[in-house]
């Protein structure tokens, strides 16, 4: 079914005009408000810049958030690709991706790749940094990504990327999707007068004859994000690291990889693996080797890697030897279920020693229980090896002059975790301590607004202006253009047949199979947009969850809609899914393909609403994480406004003594509340709640009850960070009945006053990991052992045991740990299933280790309690607009793999979410990290003049509208209400000033399409999902 | 005996230090008296200024203990003076296993070149016990796969076959009082080089040779099993190597006669 | 030389089973008399005793333990006997079980290899911590607290003396004093002849005693340091 012409449906809204602005923005006398004022800013300010050193993902979110803010972005890495080690983690790298493409195509980004830093000068404001730049020996500009180079050379070399797993070209990218996309050369390894490279290369790329060079830049501000080294276990001669068959964690994730393809799990020997071993704390919780500290992710590294393998193989025996289990929060809940669904076992032994037996592999581990020591035979064995401090991290501290730790990290203070000894250098991701990629990208974020505050006079903020749907000119013209994406599609999918049948297809004007990459694509249609005045583009390739925003952005920038783009994926749906069967994932392509183009030709440009921003915050929640968000706010010269509950400032932070550095918890408070006196630009309102919140981001207004009365406010963005409190388990071990059975935060009070009681028995896990809560509380072994090194040192004649599972004290803790048992704090082991009980006189608890019981007398009971959500939670939720989990926390945008790029955001544009509130109760650094993070993540919405509207939203026909209201009842966002049209009707006769009820939707609709869905009348359509567009899909491959 | 011999043939002075007193092997548990009886030795070793080459496996461990506990404490100089005024150690000289030197100071190219009867023809396997890799912080070979004496036997020429016991407890110190242990212990040493289809094994430490030499016999007894697998300590290997005259290498002295290993020899 | 059955010192007669079959060993073992099964209660433990064994030389380290089992792993001995168990020893010692510890037949058995002092992750160093511990139980067996069974104390004070008498050691002196005059071990003396003459015939050890010149200094270091 085809027409014509595609009516044009042009819709036309309003730009906002100029004076409106200047209404909305607050008194400021900076020069970002002249920026803001005048229409064309470029070159009244010199832009501010920030040297981010360290292209891993630390580096990368820092990079994107400093560059949405207005600054100017120097990324220098040591490799030929950004990316770091998330780009070797199995699947994450379709997470880091988008980002990495990104930075690439920014202006306002200069990647220095190959690049080392060799001086720092100067002071904050005014850094001088000299960067050794080593030669590529390929011109980046001229390079085409041909390979044609790779395939002409001669010499192969072992791949350092697969860790030696398999080989590579002396030329060669460093992995399949690097950034930039052009090749480097090894050239210690080329053969001597080999020149093949040279002689292939149309493009004259190959530089064989280039020289390190020198680049100076300067900038206002540096963040070191340089990131981990991996321990190397081959020290250790009883692992048997030389047998193919013993891997690291790290070579099986390229492992896993490269599974992902073939669906089958191969040892380095190309066997099928069937029993696995995964040994963990290799490298870690270890001073005999050198690292004392735990190095937090492995746990949950292991039960990924784990789950990974069963998913591939659910034939697969995995067993599972550890010491403690330290996965948190929900992550708590992947290791429960790769055991129920894949009978993942968890074994309670470290393994010593690695015994060679024929082909397989001997592991000798101890039964406790059965007081046995088992042998038994596995055909891999993974290392989970440890996070170090990066080989690098001597040699930048002395060129930067920051302090290091005493475990050889940068030193930071608790309450300025991302601030270095030296100010305007900043530190984030794994340099700081060894943490997962979730909590590097929020640090990240942190270190972003540390920087930028540095550098917020020097702000650019570039004015955009909306983009007018203008018609889409005549009959359609599509270019198709089908991406190979490396070859994880043109390995199944012949690209170049189906090609051949694309050109086929009706007003397809050109098609295009020749991109490798998304940069490849994009260079194609911009090229090919032009010479051809295609009118309309279908990009087929990989999911448009990931991408499409970033087409969108393209066609904006070409000249063409970003509405007259469709994606149709090839990868995901058919190349990925059908691995196993090409011809269906041919097919199913073509079809999918047929189904865009013919979508193409029906869709309309749509304006881009522009809505000016509120510049200003709103923090809820005036506890440490709501300070720091603040007061990092503020100090970038925005308003912010905290709104507290109770009487004044702190949160839980009120409640505890002393921290974990020894310092009186209210001194650090003291600091913060101090610091928001004195600001001009914070408004505290104490004693307040927030009832009501309308709008969307960049233009909320919320109502708030104060003591008296309410207060309506206007800003651009919230940032939720109402905390959690301390569970009071009533009525477990006597809790509320007997006097001496205290809670944590309870038993500081009590130390305070200055106990010394004879025997102290603390229970762990208290109303945590049990059928009630099965989460873990993360912070509750670390405060145990917090408070039990502090009864030591005031009262050391007192006995104190500590009950637990396991011991989670994580990263750093795990050296208070070792303080603690220095100190002769006894920490005994019990089963889950086998609770310690208590009545009234004698503790008793089975110690799985001794495998006998132990009674204890204790004049006081401690119990660890986790930390669970406010009782309002839910309430707060539904104002805002955001979701709760099971328990009742805030839970940030779930989408994968964003959430781990992402974690401060929530699936409500303009919300910002953090602290223990956010699903995982946090210490204290780790709050104000992430207090600093959704700082610069709500800077990133409200440093920008207009905040765009998503055009894809709900579109009311008046005329057909009646009024019935269904669609009020149905919008899940309260974004449809009923408004009053006065008109003019003629029935029987002209009836003046009729009134009636029309629909009318607002900025929150999200296109959900609910509304379209039920209208009895057809008077509700969603843009861009028009039904005749859909019929147009359906109807092509009917 | 052997270790003379072989160290004249080096051309490597060994002055043996007058008037050594025991080490206390592994006997003393009072860890001053055996940091005492080590450092009396090695106070005497000083004043020639030469390091000090212990044969004994046990020894070494005790000296190098020694010296680490006066480094580790002063008090510890301190009250040995007390007792005795020889007790003083300056830190000048250092205690290191006759194996250490012979590998890392002699080096295993010069024990090529003086190899003038190659051992072509037999299957050996290197013994360290423990106390050569382990501790590592103090010891001088590595802990769990200790290859100095893999060195040797590739210089002189022999074959080497693979032998996963090379440095697991051979039970020495148990040999008075756990006797039953010991012999559990060194049996599964000598099955295993036996298994691995060895001629001899070499060792580095005189109680683990009477362990694996001396009690053979009875290991052989008590699990009714054959073995007869003569028990070199490696200076004698070296000298046979080196052509020297086996009477000089005190091989008569062994318990389980190397007779037959020395027909097996092939070299010239 | 057979005289195992007359060995009395340990606990398990190796002769009768297979031992490389530590499972048919675990069996077959009597529960060693000093492991009893019921509840350890704290209140009658001795919560100094950790703070003792720290104090000897080597004990220092005993309570970084975090029971991670790589010492029992690797221990010779623990292989042959289950009762010998480094990471039980040491969490009984930090929970003050005294008595059973320094009563037990299984301190005297370590075999000083050094493994469990090699691998421990947090260098708790067992090798010395036994040592510290059997230091303990030497001094509270001197003050009459407690009984040794062990025959390992008499052995060392055997060897010692020979050493305070002549500077070197004086094999036979050593089998004389030992077996004879501690134990009255005519059996043990005499199982111990063929080899002790076949070393003499070897010229392996002397008929008679010679004692070092230093024995000024030799004197010394018993009578001053042997008391600490």
């Amino acid at each position: 079914m085809e027409e014509e012409a595609t009516p044009q449906e042009v819709v036309t809204e309003e730009v906002v005009p100029e004076q409106e602005t200047a209404e909305a923005a607050p008194e400021k006398t900076t020069p970002q408000e002249v920026t803001r004022e005048t229409a064309a800013p470029v070159g009244t300010v010199e832009q501010g810049a920030v040297a981010v050193i360290g292209g891993g993902v630390a580096g990368i979110i820092s990079a994107l958030d400093l560059v949405d803010s207005g600054f100017k972005v120097y990324l220098i890495d040591r490799g030929a690709s950004i990316g770091g080690k998330m780009s070797q983690l199995a699947e994450c790298v379709t997470g880091i991706m988008p980002m990495m493409v990104e930075l690439e195509t920014n202006p306002d980004v200069e990647l220095l790749t190959l690049s080392e830093v060799t001086s720092i000068s100067g002071s904050q404001g005014n850094f001088e940094l000299e960067v050794a730049r080593n030669p590529r020996y390929v011109d980046e500009l001229r390079c085409t990504g041909c390979a044609q180079c790779i395939e002409a050379c001669p010499e192969s070399i072992p791949d350092r990327f697969n860790f030696g797993l398999t080989n590579r070209k002396v030329i060669d990218f460093s992995h399949s999707q690097p950034v930039p996309n052009v090749p480097a050369i090894e050239r210690d390894h080329c053969p001597p007068d080999c020149r093949k490279c040279v002689e292939v290369c149309t493009a004259d790329a190959i530089k064989l004859e280039d020289k390190e060079t020198k680049a100076k830049i300067t900038v206002g501000s540096i963040i070191l994000s340089p990131g981990y080294e991996p321990f190397d276990p081959s020290i250790w001669a009883r692992y048997k690291l030389g047998n193919p068959s013993v891997v690291t964690s790290l070579e099986f994730e390229r492992m896993l990889s490269s599974a992902a393809g073939s669906g089958k799990l191969l040892k380095p020997d190309g066997s099928e693996a069937k029993k696995i071993a995964f040994i963990q704390c290799i490298g870690s919780r270890d001073p005999h080797v050198g690292n004392e500290l735990c190095s937090t992710v492995c746990c949950m590294y292991t039960a990924k890697e784990a789950k990974r393998a069963a998913e591939l193989n659910p034939d697969l025996d995995i067993s599972i030897f550890y010491m403690d289990v330290r996965t948190f929060g929900r992550d708590e809940h992947v290791v429960k279920q790769i055991g129920k669904k894949y009978g993942v076992k968890y074994i309670r032994s470290r393994v010593p020693e690695i015994i060679e037996k024929g082909d397989e592999l001997q592991l000798r581990y101890e039964d406790p229980e059965n007081d046995e020591m088992v042998d038994e035979e596995f055909d891999l064995v993974v290392l989970a090896i440890g996070l170090l401090p990066p080989d690098s991290i001597q040699r930048m501290a002395e060129i930067a002059g920051v302090e290091l730790d005493s475990f050889g990290y940068f030193k930071t203070e608790l309450e300025n975790p991302m601030d270095t000894s030296v100010p305007g250098i900043y530190v984030c991701g794994t340099a700081k301590a060894p943490m997962p990629i979730m909590d590097s990208t929020s640090w990240a974020s942190g270190a972003a607004a540390r920087a930028g505050s540095i550098i917020a006079q020097q702000r650019l903020v570039k004015p955009t202006s909306p983009i007018e749907a203008e018609g889409a000119g005549g009959r359609p013209k599509i270019g198709v253009f089908l991406c190979r994406c490396g070859d994880s599609i043109s390995g199944v999918i012949d690209i170049d047949s189906l090609a051949t049948h694309i050109e086929r297809l009706p007003d397809v004007a050109y098609v295009d199979a020749s991109a490798t990459t998304c940069k490849d694509a994009a260079e194609a249609i911009r090229s090919a947009v032009k010479e051809h005045g295609l009118n309309r583009v279908v990009l087929a390739g990989c999911t448009p969850r990931i991408y499409e925003l970033h087409f969108r952005k393209l066609c904006e920038e070409i000249g063409i809609n970003p509405y007259l783009f469709e994606m149709a994926n090839i990868r995901e749906q058919c190349a990925w899914v059908h691995a196993d069967n090409p011809d269906a994932a041919f097919e199913k392509a073509e079809e999918l393909i047929r189904m865009s183009v013919a979508r193409a030709g029906y869709l309309d440009a749509l304006t881009v609403k522009r809505v000016p921003v509120v510049d200003s915050v709103l923090v809820l929640g005036g506890g440490i994480t709501g300070m720091t968000a603040a007061l990092e706010v503020a100090e970038q010269g925005y308003k912010t406004c905290i709104v507290e509950r109770e009487e004044g400032l702190g949160g839980v932070l009120n409640d505890i003594g002393v921290l974990q550095d020894g310092r009186r918890a209210s001194e650090l408070l003291s600091e913060f509340r101090g610091k928001i006196d004195e600001s001009e630009l914070i408004t505290v309102f104490t004693r307040s709640e927030l009832v009501d919140l309308a709008g969307s981001a960049g233009n909320f207004t919320g109502t708030v009850k104060i003591p008296d009365s309410t207060e309506e406010l206007k800003f651009g963005a919230v940032i939720v960070a109402t905390g959690a409190e301390e569970f009071k388990p009533t009525g477990i071990y006597g809790y509320g009945e007997r006097p001496n059975v205290v809670t944590q935060l309870e038993f500081e009070k009590l130390l305070d006053q200055g106990i010394s009681p004879g025997t102290v028995a603390m229970i762990q896990c208290v109303g945590a990991m049990d059928d009630e809560r099965e989460y873990c509380g993360r912070i509750c072994c670390g405060t145990a052992v917090k408070n039990a090194l502090r009864l030591k040192g005031s009262s050391p004649e007192t006995e104190v045991y500590v009950l637990g599972r396991d011991v989670r004290t994580y990263g750093i803790w795990e050296s208070m740990y070792r303080d603690a048992r220095g100190k002769g704090v006894i920490f005994l082991r019990h089963d889950a299933n086998k609770k310690p009980s208590f009545d009234g006189e004698i503790l008793s608890t089975q110690d799985m280790m001794l495998n006998r019981e132990v009674q204890i007398k204790p004049d006081y009971i401690v119990l660890s309690t986790p930390m669970v959500p406010r009782s309002d939670s839910e309430t707060v939720a539904e104002i805002l607009n955001i979701s709760t989990d099971d328990y009742g926390f805030f839970v940030e945008e779930a989408l994968r793999p964003k959430v781990k790029m992402r974690p401060l955001d929530s699936a409500s544009a303009g919300v910002f979410l953090a602290g223990s509130a956010l699903y995982r109760p946090r210490m204290i650094d780790e709050c104000v990290a992430q207090g600093s993070g959704a700082a610069a993540r709500a800077l990133t919405l409200i440093s920008k003049p207009f905040v765009e509207v998503e055009a894809a939203t709900s579109v009311v026909d008046e005329e057909l509208c009646a009024g019935c209201g269904t669609c009020v009842s149905v919008c899940p966002f309260g974004a449809v209400e009923l408004r009053e049209l006065v008109e003019d009707v003629n029935t029987f006769g002209l009836v003046s000033d009729a009134k009636r009820e029309v629909a009318e939707v607002s900025e929150r609709c999200k296109g959900c399409g609910l509304c379209a869905s039920y209208c009895p009348s057809d008077a509700m359509s969603v843009n861009h999902f028009k039904d005749r567009q859909i019929f147009a899909q359906i109807e092509v491959v009917m | 005996m052997s270790a003379r011999a072989v160290f004249e043939k080096l051309g490597v002075e060994l002055v043996e230090i007058d008037d050594w007193n025991c080490c206390g092997a592994l006997e003393a548990e009072n860890p001053l008296v055996s940091t005492a009886l080590s450092i009396r030795n090695l106070a005497i070793a000083e004043e020639s200024g030469l390091d000090l080459a212990i044969p004994c496996s046990a020894c070494y461990f005790n000296a190098i203990k020694a010296v680490k506990y006066l480094r580790e404490d002063e008090s510890v100089q301190k009250k040995l003076l007390e007792a005795d005024r020889s007790l003083g150690f300056n830190d000048t000289i250092a205690p290191r296993h006759l194996l250490d030197i012979v590998v890392n100071e002699v080096g295993v190219e010069e024990i090529a070149k003086h190899t003038t009867r190659p051992l072509s023809g037999i299957k050996v396997v290197p013994y360290y016990g423990c106390l050569i890799g382990r501790p590592s912080d103090i010891a001088f070979d590595d802990p769990d796969d200790p290859k100095s004496m893999d060195a040797l036997i590739e210089a002189l020429g022999a074959e080497q076959p693979p032998f996963a016991h090379k440095a697991t407890c051979c039970g020495g110190a148990l040999i008075m009082t756990n006797f039953d242990y010991s012999m559990e212990m060194s049996r599964k040493i000598l099955e295993d080089a036996k298994e691995s289809g060895a001629d001899c094994i070499i060792v580095g430490c005189p109680v683990c040779h009477l362990m694996l030499d001396g009690r053979q016999s009875d290991i052989e007894a008590k699990y009714n099993i054959e073995l007869n697998i003569p028990v070199l300590y490696f200076t004698q290997m070296l000298g046979l190597a080196f052509g020297i005259d086996p009477g000089k290498l005190g091989l008569s002295k062994n318990m389980v006669s190397a007779k037959n290993l020395i027909s097996m020899i092939k070299g010239a | 030389m057979g005289s195992t059955e007359k060995d009395t010192t340990t606990l398990i007669d190796v002769t009768k089973f297979d031992t490389s079959d530590y499972k048919s060993a675990r069996k077959n073992a009597p529960k060693s008399p000093r492991s009893t099964t019921g509840p350890i209660k704290a209140w009658e433990t001795d919560p100094n005793f950790k703070y003792e064994v720290q104090r000897q030389p080597g004990g220092k380290d005993l309570l970084y333990c975090y029971q991670c089992s790589t010492c029992t792993l690797s221990c010779p001995i623990r292989e042959i006997n289950p009762d010998f168990n480094p990471r039980r020893i040491i969490e009984m010692a930090v929970l003050g079980m005294k008595e059973e510890i320094l009563s037990s037949e299984e301190i005297w058995i370590c075999a000083s290899c050094q493994t469990c002092y090699e691998r421990c992750p947090q260098n708790v160093k067992f090798s010395e911590v036994i040592g510290a511990i059997k230091n303990v139980a030497m001094k509270e067996a001197q003050e009459g607290n407690i009984e040794i069974t062990s025959k390992k104390p008499g052995f060392d004070g055997s060897f010692m003396r020979m050493i305070e008498m002549f500077g070197r050691l004086y094999e036979p002196g050593l089998l004389m004093d030992f077996l004879l005059l501690k134990n009255k071990d005519f059996n043990g003396l005499f199982g111990y002849m063929p080899l002790g003459i076949n070393m003499f015939k070897k010229g392996k050890i002397a008929f008679f005693p010679s004692k070092i010149k230093g024995m000024d200094c030799i004197k010394n270091i018993f009578e001053k340091l042997e008391e600490e």
